[in-house]
């Protein structure tokens, strides 16, 4: 028995020693590379990209599980999902700066970072268009980068000042994924509702907030003329093929129409800098929608 | 005095073992992490009177962040153990386990309301407080209903529709839940040691050790429970006040378990059985066995937790079950342990 202990302990020693050992060397070559730059730990998808839209990218030496664009920063260590914070794991990193979205936690572990002296700068980034700017105007402010973030706030200003007024804005559901058998939906207070409706789309969900799952027949009742489907949530569904074939999807306008459409989840639900360009998209979807609808209108009038 | 008593020296061999094995356990997680600097790095840092900045980081990081996780590890692992094997002494069931008069999904409810009505914010104290108290309030409503008490049955009914409406109540609120607060809650469930901070372990600690101290003296009671309760009647337990009082004490270290870890599995089910191959039924061993074992084994997958894929962050109940799942059919599997399976 005491001999069963002895080996297990020992292995857990060893596993540990190869832990550290990797770990340390990681540590050694990064801090020769860039002495000279601030170490950055990004917390948050958005908040990691517009850093990278601020151009420093390369002070960035660890971002969390959300941060996935631009891929490159997926090369760095990733601490995990950022409510779920390693204290130690990320002070071995030695960072000199932790940028966390608000929702970075648990709140315990950002303190204790703070009195070990580190900078922690928490950002309010929110499901809302002037909350998400914001974020990109603070991130400026702290890094010295003012005029490079007001540029890139102006840039998606306009951006979305060009979205044209449609006379009868499109029925568009949001969904994120498929959860047990039935469709996640985006309702008010998501970044999905804020996003489609400022593309000019009239969001069916909008009674309930947050992502319910929502019934087929609900679904057929909410009648939607355009569906867009998150693409990480594009495997819940079984694929492209299967998502068109969904007993809860196909027998809405959006199906007869041909508008259901796959969307990719991080330029849409970010909010960080791409902001801009994700309601362009969605908003010459709509167009391209409204567009053939008023044609079969008026072909049908002849 | 009990455990003296039945203290033969392969009994004290396999305690010594297995302290010693807590201890290192224990003194590995305090000196080793993923910061940089081995023990004489620490070792200066604590010393040093005009430290530097990284000198002051690995002070603060052995100060306030492992040792605290490591008292955690003990506390949980003692509070789960004691409670595990009380459990499955009072219901003659070798599938009891914590929670099963409710405690642990009580707790999880109080903490689900918690999180998603609390904001992420305002958690603080309230979540372990909350935890706490659901852990309490589920286990002495069941006492509290009129049923006939001296039934395991029946308790144990009562526990199982507890549990049943507890997790009605989670799946209400995972369903309010926005997404933020459900992944959060997931976490919560899962149990993690890494919010392990002194103002929460001292309260803890101050609740649970009472209750822990009390369950240790209880070995002979559980014993005689063993032989059935009218058995245990004529051997001088007052099997109903000691069922009443045994019930709370596991819920007050279930309790204190979750506030402080969520919902950490596996443990509380496991290592007793797992000694109870090496030692046989006797809780006079069992008791102090499991309490020492627990956090060995809790600390032992807490290191692999913090430090495998650092600078992220393992799950812990994931390592205690894989680590425990294997040795625990290893021993199943031993033809020798089998004579004393219970």
């Amino acid at each position: 028995m005491r001999n069963l202990l002895l080996r297990f302990s020992l292995l857990l020693l060893a596993s540990q020693m190869l832990a550290c050992s990797t770990d340390q060397d990681g540590n050694q070559t990064e801090q020769a590379s860039n002495t000279n730059l601030q170490r950055i730990v990004s917390l948050g998808g958005e908040i990691s990209e517009t850093l990278v839209s601020l151009g420093l990218e390369d002070q960035i030496v660890a971002v969390d599980s959300t941060s996935t664009w631009p891929t490159s920063l997926r090369q760095l260590p990733d601490v995990g999902y950022l409510r779920q914070l390693n204290a130690e794991g990320v002070l071995a990193l030695q960072p000199d700066l932790i940028l966390a979205s608000h929702e970075a936690g648990p709140t315990e572990t950002l303190e204790r970072w703070r009195t070990m002296g580190i900078d922690v700068q928490q950002i309010s980034t929110g499901p809302e268009v002037e909350t998400a700017l914001n974020a990109i105007r603070a991130l400026g402010k702290l890094l010295d980068r003012e005029q490079q973030s007001l540029e890139i706030i102006e840039r998606n200003r306009q951006q979305i000042a060009l979205v044209a007024n449609l006379d009868s804005p499109p029925r568009v559901m949001f969904v994120l994924s498929k959860a047990g058998n039935l469709p996640l939906v985006a309702g008010s207070g998501t970044k999905a509702h804020t996003m489609l409706t400022v593309a000019g789309g009239s969001n069916v969900a909008a009674a309930f907030t947050g992502y319910k799952p929502v019934s087929p027949e609900a679904i057929v009742e909410l009648a939607p003329q355009v569906i867009l489907v998150a693409s990480h949530g594009l495997p819940s569904f079984g694929g492209e093929q299967a998502l068109k074939n969904d007993s809860a999807l196909r027998m809405t306008p959006a199906a007869l129409n041909g508008y259901i459409r796959v969307v990719d989840s991080q330029l849409m639900l970010s909010m960080g800098p791409r902001l801009g360009d994700a309601v362009r998209i969605l908003a010459s979807t709509f167009n391209n929608y409204s567009r053939t609808q008023s044609q079969s209108v008026a072909l049908g009038g002849e | 005095m009990n455990l003296a008593l039945a203290m033969s020296r392969r009994d004290l061999h396999i305690y010594a073992a297995l302290a010693a094995l807590a201890l290192s356990l224990a003194a590995l997680a305090v000196l080793h992490g993923p910061l940089e600097g081995d023990v004489s790095a620490l070792l200066a840092a604590l010393l040093e009177d005009n430290p530097t900045l990284s000198q002051q980081r690995l002070a603060s990081t052995f100060w306030h962040l492992r040792l605290p996780r490591v008292a955690l590890a003990l506390l949980v692992g003692v509070c789960l153990a004691v409670a595990g094997v009380t459990m499955q002494a009072l219901f003659r069931n070798p599938l009891a386990e914590p929670g099963l008069t409710g405690s642990a999904s009580g707790a999880a409810l109080a903490a689900a309301a918690v999180i998603v009505f609390g904001g992420i914010d305002g958690l603080g104290f309230a979540l372990p407080l909350a935890a706490f108290s659901g852990a309490l309030f589920a286990t002495l409503l069941i006492l509290l209903l009129p049923a006939d008490k001296g039934s395991m049955a029946t308790l144990l009914l009562l526990g199982i529709a507890i549990n049943a409406i507890a997790a009605a109540g989670l799946g209400f609120l995972s369903f309010l839940a926005d997404d933020f607060a459900l992944r959060s809650l997931t976490f919560w469930q899962f149990g993690s040691l890494g919010k392990a901070s002194w103002p929460e372990i001292f309260p803890a600690a101050a609740v649970a050790l009472p209750a822990i101290s009390w369950l240790l003296l209880q070995a002979r009671s559980l014993n005689s429970l063993l032989l059935g309760e009218t058995e245990a009647h004529c051997l001088g337990v007052s099997v109903q006040q000691f069922k009443l009082r045994a019930l709370i004490a596991c819920s007050i270290c279930v309790g204190a378990a979750v506030a402080c870890a969520g919902i950490i599995g596996f443990i509380g089910l496991v290592v007793p059985h797992l000694l109870r191959l090496i030692l046989g039924p006797d809780h006079c061993r069992l008791l102090p066995a499991s309490a020492l074992a627990a956090p060995a084994l809790l600390l032992a997958a807490d290191s692999l937790a913090r430090n495998l894929v650092s600078p992220a962050e393992l799950p812990i109940g994931i390592l205690t079950s894989l680590i425990g799942g294997p040795f625990f059919i290893y021993l199943l599997l031993s033809p020798k342990r089998n004579a004393h399976r219970v």
